[in-house]
C-alpha cells in the first residue's frame, strides 16, 4: 500500500509511463504542478480511473470535494491528498 | 387493404417534411437554437436549454418517439433510436426514447429504443446503451455499463469540478435500472 505522496506519485507514474513516453516527457522532470488532464497523460475516463486506482490502492474511497477542483489532475496536489486520507486512515 | 389517398397524402407530407427537416438539421449551425428548433419542428419533443451537436440523427421516422428534458446535451454524431423495423406499431404521444434534464449523451454514442435515460446521467463518447440508465449515473462501453455515480451534472460546473464529485462504482455494483 502506497504511503506517501512520493509513493502515490510513483504509482502514478509508472502506471502511465508508456503516456509519459509518447509525449517525450520525463516524469522525473516535471513539476509538482503538472497537470495529468490538460498534459495530455490521462483523458476524461482516465481522471476516473485513475481515481477509482488510487481508492483501489489505499483501500478506501476518497471523497475529493474538500480539494481545489483545479487541482484533482495536478500530479503534487492530487498525490498529497491521496497520502493525507491514507494516513488519516491509518490513525482511525 | 383499402387505398386511402387522403391518408396516403398526409402521410408523405409528414414524411418528406420530416426527411428534409432531418438533412437540414444534421449540419444546420446553432446547437443550441436553429438545430434544435428543426428538430422540435420535426416532433422531437424537447426542452429548454437543449444542446444537439452536429451530425446526430434523432430517430429518422417517428421523431415524436424521443423526448429530450431541459438542459439535455446530445454530443456530435449520435444516434437515438426510437424503433426498429418489426417493432409493434407506435402512436403519437408514446415515448420510446426518453432523455431527462441536465442528463449527457457523449460524442458518437447510440441510443437504442425503450430506454430512458435519467436526470444528470453521463453516456460517455462512443457507448451504446441498450438499457436505461438511473439518474446521476455514468455508464460507458457496449454495451453501456455504470461507472461511476455523478455529484453533479456535466456542465454543472467545470469538467474537473464534475470529476472531483464523481464516485467510481465498482464491479458488483454494476447494475443498470431494469
Amino acid at each position: 500500500m502506497p504511503q506517501t505522496a512520493n509513493d502515490i506519485k510513483s504509482m502514478l507514474v509508472s502506471t502511465y509511463a508508456k503516456s509519459f513516453a509518447a509525449r517525450h516527457i520525463d516524469p522525473s522532470q516535471v513539476d509538482d504542478r503538472f497537470d495529468l488532464f490538460t498534459g495530455g497523460i490521462i483523458d476524461s475516463l482516465g481522471i476516473m480511473e485513475m481515481i477509482a486506482m488510487v481508492e483501489e490502492s489505499i483501500g478506501r474511497q476518497i471523497d475529493f470535494d474538500e480539494m481545489e477542483a483545479d487541482d484533482l489532475t495536478r500530479i503534487g496536489p492530487f498525490c498529497r491528498f491521496v497520502a493525507s486520507k491514507a494516513a488519516e486512515e491509518q490513525v482511525a | 387493404m383499402v387505398f386511402r389517398p387522403i391518408q396516403w397524402m398526409s402521410h408523405a407530407v409528414f414524411g418528406l417534411r420530416n426527411r428534409a427537416f432531418q438533412l437540414l438539421a444534421l449540419y444546420s449551425p446553432g446547437a443550441d437554437s436553429l438545430r434544435v428548433w428543426l428538430h422540435r419542428w420535426r416532433g422531437v419533443h424537447i426542452g429548454t436549454n437543449a444542446w444537439i451537436g452536429t451530425d446526430s440523427i434523432l430517430e429518422t421516422e417517428y421523431p415524436y418517439l424521443i423526448s429530450i428534458g431541459n438542459c439535455a446535451s446530445i454530443g456530435i454524431r449520435c444516434v437515438i433510436i426510437g424503433h426498429f423495423r418489426g417493432m409493434a406499431a407506435t402512436r403519437l404521444g408514446e415515448i420510446s426514447v426518453r432523455i431527462e434534464d441536465y442528463a449527457f449523451i457523449g460524442p458518437g454514442s447510440i441510443v437504442l429504443p425503450n430506454v430512458t435515460i435519467g436526470r444528470g446521467a453521463v453516456v460517455m463518447a462512443g457507448s451504446v446503451v441498450t438499457k436505461s440508465v438511473a439518474p446521476m449515473t455514468m455508464v460507458q462501453g457496449n454495451p453501456a455499463k455504470p461507472v461511476a455515480r455523478c455529484g453533479i451534472p456535466m456542465g454543472g460546473g467545470t469538467l474537473k469540478e464534475f470529476y472531483r464529485k464523481l464516485k467510481p462504482i465498482r464491479e458488483p455494483e454494476a447494475e443498470q435500472v431494469p
